[in-house]
This record gives structure tokens, C-alpha cells and sequence, in this order.
């Protein structure tokens, strides 16, 4: 057992990954929880094409590679590394998904092959969204921070440039909105939406996800300050992420089949409406990466 | 790299796993001829059983298309004493390939064949 452990570099041992492991399957179950236990899931393993599927899944990992790359785990990485971990990541989080199904009594034998791997597929996003996330921000302080912290946290922070928070913003962006986008409420909300209600809640949402990044003073939070880049604005990225919101807002809705026979005011009135959760989200992230340079002086 | 076995036999299955997940829906989607919903029923005479009120049949039902049915609606129909009763199911989703087992009940053990027709599906 701890052979692996015993040689002379100072590798991970064996019960160190056991709980790496668990602790990227716990983080994976914490986020996917409510999507295990969503009913339109189940069913759109089977109502989505396998294409629809495999694109989700894309997005998924696509956000799970850049996520890993801007958050700076415990060692710096190749880019050959980070898409070992990735695919890790995956793994890990279809295992759980798959472990969840079976034991919620969605996959039985009576399950088709398709409909068994369209579940898997579909609920393991949210979970290695989850697992991700257990990877960096739910580690604990003294534990595998502790040869390495100096290079890790400069890592995290001088990498996230104000492109690597837009993408921060997407990944964000696609874990909250995919909590909502699978189910009836958004279809619900943008196609009963008056014109001006829908004007109206474009502002305040650029408001509020202003307010939480900028002026609230959460924890990751940033001053007001203005950057080099015309994008490291308050105002200008604040605009940026609520863009890339809503175009993750269109992707879902379109991936989710709720574009489809719409009229072009209903699917506007869905992309703003599933937009306000979507950009929540962009501005979760981006509090979650910190203001880089600016961190230091809270960490006292 | 990988600095322990069991690293590598994570790194392994989530690799296969992936390659066999993506894999599978991708020959899926392109075998896939997009045939419509074709609700199938097989009826388990030999599980039939007697209730207070009557006579159940329990049925497996399976989609033989591509494409899943919402709100299928079925009838069975069968002569009981001489006389004709129908009983109806009803199924949320149907899915391409997966089995739903419903039951058809009617008043006493039917005399001849019981027949069971699609009446109805939605499109989801």
C-alpha cells in the first residue's frame, strides 16, 4: 500500500489521493446535489440528440480545463498535466453521477443503454463543475497548501487577467444557469414577460452583478479602480460578463431544445430572464478568483 | 507525473470511461435515423391476477422508434361475459429502449383476446 510513498521524492501517497478523491467526489455532490434530484434532467437524457449531449459535455470540460488553469492548484501544471486533470475530473464526476442515478432508482435494468448514458452524461457536468471546485477553492488551508502556498497563490492571482475572469464569468455563468435552464420556469418567465419588464431587468441585473463585484465588499470583491487594459474597467467588464452570460443563457436554452419553434421576443425575453441567474453566476466566479493583486491586503 | 498506483488507475478508468461515454452517443447520434415514436406492448397473461374489484393484466411496454413519447395513451379492449369493456394507461415518457411496465384492469377475467391499441402520443 504505501510502497508508492515510501521512495525518496516526495510524492503523494496513496491515502493522500484516497482523499483527494473523496474530497473531489463530496464537492462534486455538494454542487450537483439539486441537479441529481431534478426531473427535467432525467428526461432530457433521452428527449436531447446525442450531439446536444456531447456539445454540453464539451462545454463542461472546456470550463473544467480553463477553470483549472486560472485557479492555480496546488502545483504549477503543463498544459499536458492540466488536461490529465481534467479528464480526471470528468471521470470522477461521471462515476459519482452514475453512482447518484443508481441510487436514486433512475438507472435500473429495465433502463436503455441510451437513456442510462444520456443520464450519466448529462447529470456529470454540474458534478465536475462541483469536483473542480473541490480541487482549489474547497481545500483546506494547512493541508496541501503547505510546501507549495507561496507559488500557488501567485500562480492564481497573477493569472487571472481581466480575460481569464470573463472566462471565469462563463464558467460561472454555466453552473448556476444550468440549475435553471433544464426546467419549465425560464421558458415560463421570458415568453409571459412584458417588453418593459424585460427592459427593465436588464439594468438592474448589470446593477446588482456590478454592486457584488465592486461595491459590496465580499470576500474576492474589488475596488473600483481602473485597470491598464480597457477591459479591466468596472463598468466595461461588469457589460463583458453580463454579454457572455447571456450568450451561455442562449447556448443552454438552445442546447435544452427551448429555442426551438419559439418566437424571436419569447427567446429574448428567455435569454434575459435565464440571463439574471447566468450573470449571479459570472459574478460568483469572479468573486471566487479574487482581484488578484488586491487580495494581500484582506488576507491580514 | 501520476505519483502512485492508484492515481494511475483513476487516471485510467476516467480516460476509458470518457472515451466510451462520448464514444457511445457519438456512433448513437449517427446511427440514429431519427424514427418516430412506435410504442410496443407485450402483455404478461401469465402474471394476471385477481383483485376485490376485478382482473388485472400488467403490460411491458417498449418504444421501438427513436424518438420518446410524451403522454402515451393506450386502450386495451377485450369481451368480458359478453359483454365489451375497455381500460385505459397512461405513460409520461416513453423513451427509445427502455421498458414501462403499466396494468389494464377490467371487472372479471376476460373470455377471448385482449387487444391493445395507441391511442394517442405527444412529440416532447
Amino acid at each position: 500500500m504505501n510502497e508508492a510513498s515510501k521512495q525518496s521524492e516526495p510524492d503523494i501517497s496513496v491515502r493522500e489521493t484516497t482523499r483527494d478523491m473523496v474530497r473531489a467526489a463530496g464537492g462534486g455532490l455538494l454542487i450537483g446535489l439539486p441537479l441529481l434530484f431534478t426531473l427535467e434532467m432525467w428526461s432530457h437524457s433521452f428527449l436531447l440528440p446525442s450531439w446536444k449531449i456531447v456539445i454540453l459535455l464539451g462545454m463542461g470540460f472546456v470550463v473544467v480545463v480553463g477553470y483549472s488553469a486560472v485557479s492555480g492548484f496546488r502545483r504549477d501544471r503543463t498544459w499536458g498535466q492540466l488536461l490529465i486533470d481534467s479528464v480526471e475530473t470528468m471521470g470522477i464526476a461521471a462515476v459519482v453521477a452514475a453512482a447518484a442515478m443508481l441510487l436514486l432508482g433512475r438507472i435500473g435494468i429495465e433502463t436503455g443503454l441510451r437513456d442510462a448514458v444520456g443520464k450519466i452524461a448529462l447529470e456529470m457536468i454540474p458534478v465536475a463543475f462541483g469536483v473542480s471546485l473541490a480541487g482549489s477553492q474547497l481545500v483546506s488551508p494547512g493541508d496541501d497548501a503547505e510546501e507549495e502556498e507561496d507559488e500557488g497563490s501567485t500562480l492564481s492571482d497573477a493569472g487571472v487577467g481581466a480575460f481569464g475572469r470573463l472566462f471565469i464569468s462563463a464558467g460561472g455563468a454555466l453552473l448556476f444557469a444550468l440549475t435553471v435552464a433544464p426546467t419549465e420556469e425560464p421558458v415560463l418567465l421570458g415568453v409571459e414577460a412584458e417588453w418593459w419588464l424585460v427592459l427593465l431587468v436588464i439594468p438592474a441585473t448589470l446593477l446588482m452583478t456590478f454592486a457584488i463585484v465592486f461595491y459590496a465588499d465580499f470576500r474576492g470583491g474589488r475596488s473600483m479602480d481602473v485597470g491598464d487594459s480597457p477591459m479591466d474597467h468596472p463598468i466595461t467588464e461588469t457589460v463583458a460578463a453580463y454579454v457572455v452570460s447571456l450568450l451561455v443563457s442562449l447556448l443552454l436554452l438552445w442546447a435544452f431544445g427551448r429555442t426551438d419553434g419559439a418566437s424571436w421576443t419569447a427567446i429574448v425575453g428567455q435569454i434575459v430572464m435565464l440571463g439574471i441567474v447566468a450573470s449571479f453566476g459570472a459574478a460568483a466566479g469572479r468573486l471566487l478568483v479574487g482581484g488578484g493583486e488586491q487580495q494581500p491586503q484582506e488576507a491580514a | 507525473m501520476r505519483q502512485n498506483w492508484l492515481e494511475w488507475v483513476v487516471l485510467a478508468i476516467s480516460a476509458s470511461g470518457l472515451v466510451g461515454l462520448v464514444g457511445f452517443l457519438l456512433v448513437d447520434g449517427i446511427t440514429d435515423q431519427g424514427r418516430p415514436p412506435a410504442p410496443v406492448v407485450a402483455l404478461s397473461m401469465d402474471q394476471a391476477y385477481d383483485v376485490a374489484d376485478g382482473w388485472i393484466l400488467p403490460a411491458t411496454v417498449t418504444n421501438a422508434g427513436d424518438r420518446a413519447a410524451e403522454a402515451l395513451l393506450l386502450r386495451a379492449v377485450a369481451t368480458v361475459d359478453g359483454t365489451e369493456e375497455e381500460s385505459e394507461a397512461t405513460i409520461d415518457f416513453l423513451p427509445p429502449g427502455t421498458d414501462v411496465d403499466v396494468s389494464f384492469g377490467f371487472s372479471a377475467e376476460p373470455d377471448g383476446e385482449v387487444t391493445v391499441q395507441t391511442i394517442g402520443f405527444r412529440l416532447p
